[in-house]
């Protein structure tokens, strides 16, 4: 009992205001490549709720038939069913319906073929189980007979799940996700055909706020200067489709242009007509002059 | 069924005043839970070993997972070993390894009853249930026996039982 008060105040402390500030400035610091002032600029933009929901939305359908499993153990089955409707619906698979089936099809072939010696373990242990599992459904809560089904196929129904939802296991798939900003990235072309990839912090008749995507430096452009604005998605948010897509259509997004390989030449959005950097006071660079160095937002204030 | 010469990790919990009544485990029906994942899990872990291939990753998934399953069923059985339910003419009481996990005195008690499962009448356990207290032992072995045993020492004058 005093486990688990201890446990439910680790989990108050964590959801407490002084637990949601702390996550929320770790993930608005990795956002902003650990730049204080590039943090602040965005919060003064975002808010820590977004900040927080941003975090979770990569991660949901990933770890979702996941989290269903987890839920199974832990005997909590409706839980667990949302869990896995949830997973049906907005997981990306590896495989579409029909595919499925036939690996499962497959599956079971490979289960119930193998040696005589297997088939004879197999066929033991499933008359054993039978007769504990009606003495069990008899005389015991229907919880707890849930809980041993679930719990059994959890082991049965893992390596499907782990082929139909792999989780990624390099660490560059999580640094890449928290690294990545909560707003759609964007790719903003000006009028001088030059394109940059950025997030769109803020805006209004005047400037647009943007979080550059490569170097995380914020920019103003006045909105003469931008020819256009077009939705891209960069690769780490590229999405496979769920087994049971509600939506039939494919979205059409295309990928974030590449930045410059090292060496090549700069960037050349921060030195385009009508663009302040960050903490830079209405600065306006002239057409025609050479690409300045970005660097990192500097300390100050806004703009 | 009574020892009257209670086990030494019981007899430490007795106090010099304690006229020491029954002694009896849980009955081994609290196993079969446990039992039924550690023979489910071995038995799914076989079943699904083919399926993994060659994914030597997953495959140490699942067999840690059915063994952890097993070591579950350990450590219901060890516990079920060392775990005793203990009525004196002052208390009932339940103890362990780990102590005196409950306990009830039995001046708080007015009434008990007994009630029997289908499992419980087919394996031979039952509740013993203390109303006023708020108290109920599961899975207790020879529940009549038991009971009788309790009543004599709630009504000692009273010479009529119902047995629900």
């Amino acid at each position: 009992m005093l486990r688990r008060i201890q446990r439910l105040s680790t989990l108050a402390l964590i959801l407490s205001p002084v637990g949601v500030l702390l996550l929320a400035a770790t993930r608005v610091l990795i956002v902003a490549d650990y730049n204080v002032t590039t943090a602040l600029a965005i919060l003064s933009s975002s808010g820590y709720i977004n900040t927080l929901v941003g975090s979770v939305i990569p991660l949901v359908p990933i770890l979702m038939p996941y989290v269903g499993l987890a839920l199974l153990y832990l005997n909590r089955v409706p839980a667990a069913l949302l869990a896995f409707a949830a997973a049906l619906l907005i997981s990306p698979a590896t495989l579409s319906g029909a595919s499925a089936l036939s690996l499962v099809k497959h599956d079971w072939g490979l289960m119930t073929g193998g040696s005589g010696l297997r088939q004879a373990v197999l066929i033991i242990l499933a008359i054993a189980l039978s007769g504990l599992l009606l003495i069990e459904i008899a005389g015991f809560q229907v919880a707890t007979v849930i809980r041993t089904i679930g719990t059994v196929g959890i082991i049965a129904s893992l390596p499907l799940i782990v082929r139909l939802y792999p989780v990624p296991v390099s660490n560059s798939f999580y640094t890449n996700v928290l690294s990545q900003p909560w707003l759609p990235a964007e790719t903003i072309t000006l009028t001088t055909h030059q394109a940059v990839t950025g997030y769109v912090l803020e805006s209004d008749q005047d400037w647009f706020e943007v979080l550059l995507a490569q170097d995380r430096t914020v920019v103003h452009y006045h909105t003469s200067d931008v020819a256009s604005r077009a939705l891209c998605q960069t690769a780490s948010t590229e999405s496979k489709r769920p087994l049971v897509p509600l939506v039939p259509a494919v979205s059409q997004i295309p990928a974030c242009p590449q930045p410059p390989s090292p060496g090549g030449a700069p960037v050349p959005a921060v030195s385009g007509p009508g663009t302040r950097i960050f903490g830079v006071p209405a600065v306006r660079i002239p057409p025609g002059l050479p690409p300045k160095e970005s660097g990192q937002a500097s300390a100050g204030g806004g703009r | 069924m009574s020892t009257y010469f209670p086990h030494a990790s019981v007899a430490r919990y007795l106090s010099s005043q304690e006229r020491h009544v029954v002694t009896v485990r849980m009955h081994p029906s609290v196993l079969i839970p446990p039992l039924i994942l550690g023979i489910g899990g071995v038995f799914a872990a076989i079943a699904v070993t083919p399926v993994a291939g060659d994914d030597a990753a997953l495959e140490l998934v699942i067999w840690l997972f059915a063994a952890l399953l097993v070591a579950q069923l350990g450590r219901a059985a060890l516990r079920w070993m060392t775990e005793y339910i203990v009525i004196t003419q002052l208390r009932v009481f339940r103890c362990s390894g780990a102590g005196i996990t409950s306990s009830s005195p039995l001046k708080q008690v007015d009434d008990v009853r007994v009630t029997r499962s289908v499992a419980g009448r087919l394996l031979g356990y039952g509740t013993l249930v203390f109303d006023s207290a708020h108290v109920a032992i599961d899975n207790v072995p020879y529940p009549y026996q038991v009971y009788l045993e309790i009543y004599d020492l709630i009504h000692p004058e009273a010479p009529e039982l119902s047995l629900v």
